[in-house]
């Protein structure tokens, strides 16, 4: 007895784990997805779904500005070797490829073949690729050769593969494995690492309205963000840093996509706007039943009903369904441009004047400088920043409006576009997140930092007065706010002054 | 406690779990090549479908245009809102914030009951609408702010064309529209200067704009990328001209309040003026209440 009691109890657990393929990670959708009628929910998960995929089946749509890795190039010859079977054929590549090595997946972009190889499920291999003569041999034979022109790649996606490797060991604790930065470290973090997902990153060189240039990332993970918790990663090598961008880069597409998806839906076919409707519909029969009590003429008001609200949504949520598939691709193309867009030089914020004075080159034109940046810091900065630049302005102790609504935060202070506390920064204390060169400060004056409550300040002062005002702030660590106080003397004492030694003045 | 035989059959049911999940830790994701647009027979259907969904630039069978015009009336009584900062408050900057009482613009009667400040639009362009219209001011449109007041408190306005902020005030107002689909904007503008902004796309509902520094500050501001947008004046009446021979609907909204989402028009022939008084129920200002909002809370886990 005692044997069959085991037998039953233990059967269904080894059962389950005997599957054991490694845990089946998805990605996580966004809290507002949630919030969605259930089949817009559906649809933007779907839609996600099929143009990201999973961690363990990552889909890399071309449309997407990511650079996934493999070697692109197409057939320029035919070349029969020995046996005469057409496996080997010249090719050429575009750009220098380098690491093509046997054993690395190849597939068929174009030609009579494209496709063929995953319906049959046949893993096409590279068996040998010689450079000088630029033959290339694969692990099957086709009846037909190839023809020339056909395109195809070789390792496709081993930079975003690579990039995930690097991503699993050093970022997903913190950053989560979606990039919503809600990994397990999260919770204890302050600040919290960065959600990706709305496609927004503070330091960055491009304006901020634009999406973070590759080299802005890399620039975040290669130094890192002195005073917070992100650490430097410069000892990943190049090849790994450029992974872990793309992968990054990734990431911030798909939770950017997914946002714009759903403030498609949010406004009308939500959970929101049934509670809405269904607030306004009970206060109108309230009013409405409270005058046919009076007048008794007519029928008595119907009395409204949330699930008949609810499935005349549903309806009209079928009709746009059915537009849905283009509304999505013109979402994509938007979010294809904006990150093509960071890339262009013209979107690096560079200033029109350089910067003249610096403390070594003129003390005296750098008083001056001084002396202005403290004006311009007074008249811009002072409210958030405060007087002494500690962070302690008039706006830290005032409760801001939530967006949207005309409540106040339950806290005093200002709050970032992701929802958290945020602080103006402590000026004194010479930690700058987002880099301390001049450049860096310029660029935090001139486009604010996006997300956050630091406004552009471009329209408002020129290039010199930015200077100045970059020249000011750089000083303030260096600065004193004023006279030490000095120790009251001779205070009375509760301790009689023989039973205390005096060591020394302490400062 | 545990019986041997438990134990020993407890052990072989790990042992697959060790051998399975260490494979499974170090398997490298498949990586799907997925083409940038669809296949070409695809993509015709979808372009094909896409092309007739899109509103506008279609010729339309049935030619000329109408005019939507009417009032939107007060139903059932309201008493007056008092104002949201009494003459001589002592609050911060109260010496121009309080130097005259601050309205408080959430109902705004005219004379014979008209609501002002209702927005009446369409949320695409009819087929068969004109881009521009007739009556559509040429200049740009001024948005100040004094007294601690954003005027106008409600503005349609186009999306990409600019907006001048100014200030008639000497205290500082910063001027913080976050709309949901376009850039938001957030600048400090200081009496006597000038800034411009523009929305870059246009949105579903009218976006909030608040000052931080004065926070019952409120103004709405509906950026279309068509004409067929209006707002009711004073006395509760609108106008839309250019309106294509056909069915429409529009959304109606007023103060954060979504009160119609598709309220039918039709236009039968050229020439037609549809006039209608629309209902605004005093009941629905009830709407507002004092404290925070309650929450919405999703019972299932989607991590």
């Amino acid at each position: 007895m005692r044997v069959l009691w085991n037998v039953i109890l233990v059967l269904p657990l080894a059962a389950a784990l005997t599957g054991c393929d490694g845990p089946n990670v998805k990605f996580a959708y966004h809290e507002r997805t949630a919030g969605l009628l259930p089949k817009a929910t559906r649809a933007v998960q779907e839609t996600l779904d099929a143009n990201f995929g999973s961690p363990q089946n990552l889909i890399a749509w071309q449309r997407l500005p990511v650079n996934f890795g493999g070697h692109f190039g197409e057939v320029a010859e035919q070349v029969a070797d020995a046996e005469g079977s057409p496996d080997t054929f010249k090719v050429t590549f575009e750009g220098d490829p380098e690491g093509i090595a046997p054993g690395q997946k190849f597939q068929w972009l174009s030609g009579e073949y494209a496709g063929v190889a995953e319906e049959q499920k046949v893993e096409i291999e590279v068996a040998g690729y010689d450079a000088e003569t630029r033959e290339l041999a694969l692990s099957v034979d086709f009846e037909e050769p190839p023809q020339p022109g056909d395109r195809f790649v070789i390792d496709f996606g081993h930079t975003l593969v690579r990039g995930q490797q690097v991503y699993r060991e050093h970022c997903v604790h913190c950053h989560g494995t979606s990039g919503d930065g809600k990994g397990p470290t999260a919770e204890y973090l302050q600040p919290y690492p960065r959600d990706y997902r709305l496609g927004r990153f503070k330091f960055t060189s491009t304006s901020r309205d634009s999406r973070a240039s590759r080299d802005d990332l890399r620039r975040t993970v290669q130094q890192g963000i002195p005073g917070t918790y992100m650490p430097s990663f410069l000892l990943l090598g190049e090849d790994d840093l450029d992974a872990v961008v793309e992968y990054v880069r990734w990431l911030s597409m798909r939770g950017e996509y997914e946002l714009k998806m759903v403030t498609e839906f949010e406004t009308d076919f939500s959970e929101k706007a049934v509670q809405n409707q269904f607030r306004n519909a009970k206060l109108l029969y309230a009013s409405q039943l409270a005058a046919w009590e009076e007048s008794k003429q007519g029928d008595k008001p119907a009395e409204p009903n949330e699930s008949a609200i609810r499935r005349e949504l549903n309806e009209d949520l079928e009709g746009v369904l059915e537009d849905f598939p283009q509304t999505a691709d013109d979402l994509a193309t938007e979010v294809a441009e904006a990150w093509t867009n960071a890339e262009l030089p013209e979107s690096v914020i560079l200033p029109t004047e350089p910067r003249q004075i610096t403390h070594e080159s003129d003390p005296e034109a750098w008083e001056q400088s001084l002396a202005n940046g403290r004006k311009y810091y007074m008249e811009n900065c002072s409210n958030c920043h405060g007087p002494t630049g500690r962070g302690d302005g008039a706006q830290v102790f005032a409760f801001q409006t939530i967006p949207g609504t005309d409540e106040t935060y339950p806290e005093p202070g200002l709050f970032d576009d992701w929802g958290n506390p945020t602080d103006p920064r402590n000026l004194t204390r010479g930690v700058y997140r987002g880099g301390r060169r001049p450049i860096d400060l310029y660029r935090r004056v001139h486009q604010g930092i996006p997300g956050t409550p630091m406004p552009p300040f471009s329209s408002k002062l020129t290039d010199p007065q930015i200077w100045d005002l970059v020249n000011y702030v750089m000083n303030l660590p260096y600065e004193r706010t004023g006279p030490r106080p000095t120790p009251e003397p001779d205070a009375p004492r509760p301790i009689e002054a023989e039973k205390v030694r005096t060591v020394g003045q302490l400062d | 406690m545990i019986h041997k035989f438990t134990a020993m059959v407890l052990a072989l049911a790990v042992l697959p779990l060790a051998a399975g999940c260490g494979e499974g830790a170090a398997e490298t994701p498949k990586v799907t090549l997925k083409p940038s647009r669809p296949e070409a027979t695809g993509e015709a259907a979808n372009g094909a479908a896409g092309d007739e969904k899109k509103a506008g630039g279609e010729t339309v069978a049935a030619s000329g245009f109408g005019t939507f015009k009417g009032r939107v009336l007060l139903t059932g009584s309201a008493s007056p809102l008092p104002p949201l900062v009494e003459q001589g408050a002592n609050i911060k900057d109260g010496d121009v914030c309080a130097a005259q009482p601050v309205p408080n613009q959430k109902l705004v009667v005219g004379p014979g009951n008209g609501v002002a400040n209702v927005f009446i639009y369409m949320v695409k362009a009819p087929k068969g609408g004109k881009d521009q219209a007739a009556h559509e001011p040429a200049d740009t449109p001024i948005f100040d702010q004094k007294g601690c007041v954003f005027i106008p408190h409600a503005m349609v306005c186009r999306a990409g064309k600019p907006i001048t902020v100014t200030s008639s005030d000497s205290v500082p107002h910063n001027v913080n529209a976050r709309p949901k689909k376009g850039s938001s904007f957030n600048a400090v503008v200081r009496q006597g200067q000038q800034e411009q902004f523009s929305y870059s796309a246009a949105e579903l509902e009218p976006v909030e704009v608040v000052c931080d520094f004065h926070t019952w500050m409120r103004a709405y501001q509906l950026p279309l990328d068509h004409p067929y947008g209006a707002l009711t004046g004073e006395d509760g009446s609108f106008e839309i001209a250019d309106l294509p021979v056909g069915e429409h609907e529009f959304r109606i909204w007023h103060e954060g309040k979504l009160l119609e989402r598709g309220y039918k028009v039709s236009v039968a022939q050229d020439g037609e003026v549809v006039e209608k008084e629309i209902p605004f129920p005093a009941a629905l200002l009830q709407a507002r209440r004092e404290g925070p909002p309650s929450k919405v809370v999703m019972l299932s886990s989607l991590r």
